[in-house]
């Protein structure tokens, strides 16, 4: 099924929590919301889900409106970051819940649910595990029976909302790789809101990055990770080192080195790149910028570099992160005070606000 | 460290076993079980035979059947709107809320025998709701020729126990209900239950050890309650007394083993009623937590 939202907006209170939100979610699609805290994701999914209203704006189920349809009414599986499981009751009532409050005329028989429940089971891989009690299991034994009920119901939509942000780092790889797989399988639409930008990048078909109520840019992982469109969203996704820059004329100037900048007016700018797209080259090489080695670092195979560039627009010597795979950097020689030139292969220029 | 201290006593971090411990026990004795064991000697002057006696004699079993009747009906009562009250109070904000969580206290700090006078005065036939109820008001006449009667009856005694018990039930729930995680609730609305239901289904089985407890507490409190029920109850043998002031009669006419006799057969029937209550309790926590 296929969600679309249109200019939705949110306020609690005083606080903005969604400004003018546009979001189309494909049938099939595995979607990424991702920002840090406050910024409104969890928010936008809740509105998706019918836990909450947006104050202006619509959300869209295959072309239907329904907006004003509450949760139960919606017909989405939603999985909580807590579990939120029914603790009085075993693990298969628990996958039954959805099915077991329907109104009689449109409830499974007895039989029809317990099959459906040990298939649930099977699915997330729990079989023989109904009798027990959700206090008996671990957080990711929990998880799992949590999307098992929330599959239970056959929604056309899962959305969940950071759904291993509480579990250790293991088994949330685990996890949320067995997580496409299913999603592989089964094919349902899902939103899944988090702020691990490792996780969104890993598993999400398309990643939509969120700052301050406002979506800064929706795409392929793998594009807004080298593509980002705004300086949230650099900074947001993976390590970036900030340059000052200046530009004129469409073209900016980054510590000595020309960069074309042609959508940036002239004045102040910023620019970004990271770490791993430095190229090492001796002083003195064309398209780098020159600096002195303050620190190496080894670890493992990546030699992570601090090279101090002299300041062109601050008064404290720029520091810049460099990492490099260590058979990348023969001949070169990388001891404390060598110099070196560095050679950005991606480097985007914004203007500096 | 004597070998027996040695074999009680877990090795923990925390410290103090023994000597809070031995300070329980000692406060125990002092508050509660020397006051309780002088009773049942008291009592066991009688011998056994004569307790039972004393026990199915018409009089004190019509008193001990309205007492322990009268505080179950006052605490499912309590029960019921106790629960309702804590919800009102956890769920919605309201102008004078703070004054109406208050209020709920009251039963706690005024003398019982103040109650029960207020009670009687307004229940009575002529006071101002008891003559509510009367033979030729509307509402009375709904009860039969005579009238509602409150006071001087059964009725009255319930009426008096409610009002003692009221605090507990709402003061066991409140935390319970603040404290219930929302997205519980939520998870059951997307699952397609409705209010009704993810009440009876979710909500409910959470709250049931806590209201469990408030019962327990509320009846508890029914049964030992002697002043505000006197003065409502009028103490009409084989109506409308209550085993606590056939024990105080009892005392009046200097039958110390009698009204000992009596207090041991509720505090009998008490022990098991509230033994009962507790390893249901037991049971259910096991299931959920095990």
């Amino acid at each position: 099924m296929g969600i679309d939202i249109k200019s939705v907006n949110k306020r609690f209170g005083g606080f903005e929590a969604l400004r003018d939100v546009n979001l189309s979610v494909a049938p099939g699609e595995f979607l990424a919301l991702l920002g840090p805290s406050g910024s409104g994701k969890t928010t936008l999914l809740r509105i998706i889900a019918g836990l909450e209203f947006a104050d202006e704006g619509q959300v869209l189920f295959d072309g239907h409106d329904v907006s004003e349809r509450s949760v139960r009414d919606r017909h989405v599986g939603f999985v909580f970051q807590h579990y939120a499981l029914f603790k009085h009751i075993t693990v298969a009532k628990n996958i039954a819940f959805g099915l077991e409050v329907r109104p009689r005329a449109s409830r499974p028989s007895r039989q029809d649910i317990d099959e459906r429940v040990q298939r649930l089971l099977q699915l997330v891989q729990l079989p023989g595990l109904g009798g027990r009690y959700p206090s008996q299991l671990s957080g990711g034994q929990r998880q799992r029976v949590a999307l098992a009920r929330a599959l239970a119901i056959e929604p056309k939509v899962l959305l969940l909302d950071e759904p291993f942000g509480a579990l250790d780092a293991k088994v949330r790889k685990e996890l949320r790789r067995w997580l496409r797989k299913l999603h592989d399988e089964m094919g349902i639409t899902t939103v899944f809101v988090t702020h691990d930008q490792e996780e969104a990048l890993e598993i999400a078909d398309r990643v939509v990055v969120m700052s301050k109520g406002v979506i800064e840019q929706v795409g392929p992982a793998q594009e807004v990770y080298d593509q980002p469109a705004t300086p949230f969203v650099y900074d947001f996704l993976g390590n970036t080192n900030r340059l000052p820059a200046s530009v004129r004329g469409g073209v900016a100037n980054v510590a000595g080195l020309l960069v074309p900048a042609a959508e940036v007016p002239d004045g102040p700018g910023i620019a970004f790149v990271r770490p791993h797209e430095f190229d090492l080259r001796p002083s003195g090489t064309y398209g780098g910028i020159e600096g002195t080695i303050a620190h190496v670092f080894a670890n493992g195979p990546i030699l992570r570099i601090e090279v101090n560039v002299p300041a062109v627009h601050v008064a404290v010597d720029l520091q810049v992160e460099v990492e490099a795979m260590r058979q990348g950097v023969d001949g070169l020689s990388l001891t404390r005070g060598a110099r070196v030139a560095l050679a950005p292969r991606n480097i985007r220029v914004f203007p500096d606000r | 460290m004597s070998w027996s201290t040695a074999r009680l006593r877990q090795p923990s971090v925390i410290p103090g076993f023994r000597l809070t411990l031995g300070f329980s026990l000692a406060y125990l004795f002092l508050i509660v079980l020397i006051p309780l064991g002088a009773l049942l000697l008291k009592a066991g002057e009688l011998g056994i035979g004569g307790i039972l006696d004393i026990a199915v004699d018409r009089r004190v079993l019509a008193a001990l059947k309205l007492s322990f009747g009268a505080s179950l009906v006052a605490a499912l009562i309590n029960g019921v709107f106790g629960l309702m009250l804590a919800w009102v109070l956890v769920r919605y904000r309201f102008p004078g809320k703070k004054i109406v969580d208050a209020i709920v206290d009251l039963p706690f700090a005024l003398p019982t025998a103040v109650a029960g006078i207020t009670l009687a005065t307004l229940y009575a036939k002529n006071g101002w709701v008891g003559s509510l109820f009367g033979p030729q008001t509307w509402v009375g006449s709904l009860f039969g020729p005579k009238g509602l009667m409150i006071a001087y009856t059964p009725l009255g005694v319930i009426m008096a126990l409610t009002f003692v018990g009221l605090p507990f039930v709402v003061r066991t729930v409140q935390p319970v209900l603040a404290d219930f995680d929302a997205e519980t609730e939520e998870a059951a609305a997307s699952l397609g239950a409705s209010r009704l239901s993810t009440f009876i289904r979710v909500i409910f089985p959470a709250l049931l050890p806590a209201l469990t407890t408030g019962f327990a507490l509320a009846f508890a409190r029914a049964v030992g309650e002697y002043g505000s029920v006197i003065f409502i109850a009028g103490n009409i043998p084989m109506v409308s007394e209550i085993a606590p002031l056939l024990i105080v009669t009892k005392l009046e006419e200097y039958n110390y083993a009698g009204a000992a006799a009596i207090a041991v057969v509720m505090l009998a029937i008490s022990f098991v009623l509230l033994l009962v209550i507790n390893l249901l309790q037991r049971w259910n926590q096991a299931r959920m937590r095990a």
